[in-house]
């Protein structure tokens, strides 16, 4: 059935001067973003301070450093480079089944963007149905969209642009459900690692 | 009539919580325990308990009905909560 949109997608168009290592995967290389209802958090056209959004980058990573080895069989920091953390996702053999791109420009004034990549670091365009966990109520948070798959879960930019004005990141940012090690195993629990083929296709 | 006694680790957002409980034991009551200690008392409800494979626990049965009869880590994190959709990923 063809998605019915009551609200128009808008567009926004990058500045053609952003530095490309301060976009985010997803969106890399994308001339139009197209974003629904509003662009109220709209954070692809804005940088703010670096060295605001450096100083809390420092916090996530002194966190996922101090805490992340607990999870050595599930996740694990594959590489670091401000603004993005790329964490690689094991399978229950060990494999590496893809890597979560995480991007924290703006953060945490902004939520961090989330994608995900192959393991040699290609765009996913679509994840096997088969291996999405949907919640308890039959819901599935990882939403294929034109420019990737969405993490549709409080946290993530995607969740709270399109919830802009119910769901607001900056009531719940120092909270736990936004806590970066919750988000990420939030995410991880929603692929199912036993199945070796998470990925559908890429770019 | 003794009941097996054994720890469970719960993890917490990154940090280890020990909890002795036994075999017969309702899972919730540990898990109920280890939020506590984290410092996030209150309801269960959210809260996904998870073996390290990613199989995911039922929180109201006991461990031996869960097979779990020897001490072992468990993964306590928040469920994805609200938003997500019924398209096709």
């Amino acid at each position: 059935m063809e998605e019915v949109l009551l609200i128009p997608r808008i567009e926004i168009k990058l500045p053609s001067n952003l530095p490309q290592d301060q976009i985010p995967i997803i969106i890399r290389e994308i001339p139009k973003i197209d974003r629904r209802r509003h662009h109220r958090i709209n954070a692809e056209r804005l940088l703010l301070d670096f060295n605001v959004s450096k100083v809390y980058f420092k916090k996530v990573l002194d966190e996922l450093e101090s805490k992340g080895k607990i999870y050595k069989n599930i996740w694990k920091i594959k590489k670091i480079f401000y603004p993005n953390i790329f964490i690689d996702v094991l399978s229950t053999k060990g494999t590496v089944l893809i890597t979560l791109s995480l991007n924290f420009r703006n953060y945490n004034y902004f939520p961090p963007q989330v994608g995900f990549l192959t393991p040699d670091e290609r765009l996913i365009k679509s994840l096997n149905p088969n291996a999405i966990i949907p919640d308890n109520q039959g819901i599935k948070h990882l939403i294929k969209h034109n420019h990737g798959v969405w993490v549709c879960t409080p946290g993530t930019y995607e969740y709270h642009d399109f919830y802009f004005d119910l769901d607001r990141w900056e009531l719940e940012r120092y909270g736990s459900t936004c806590n970066i090690i919750e988000l990420i195993n939030r995410i991880i629990g929603m692929i199912d690692r036993t199945n070796e083929n998470v990925i559908e296709s890429a770019f | 009539m003794n009941e097996k006694k054994f720890e469970i680790i719960f993890v917490i957002q990154g940090k280890e919580f020990p909890i002795e409980v036994n075999i017969n034991q309702s899972i919730k009551a540990g898990v109920h325990k280890a939020l506590k200690q984290a410092g996030q008392p209150g309801s269960l409800e959210g809260w996904e308990l998870r073996t390290d494979n990613g199989k995911l626990i039922d929180k109201n049965s006991s461990y031996k009905d869960q097979d779990i009869i020897n001490p072992i880590k468990l993964f306590l994190s928040k469920g994805a909560g609200r938003g997500g959709g019924l398209t096709n990923t």
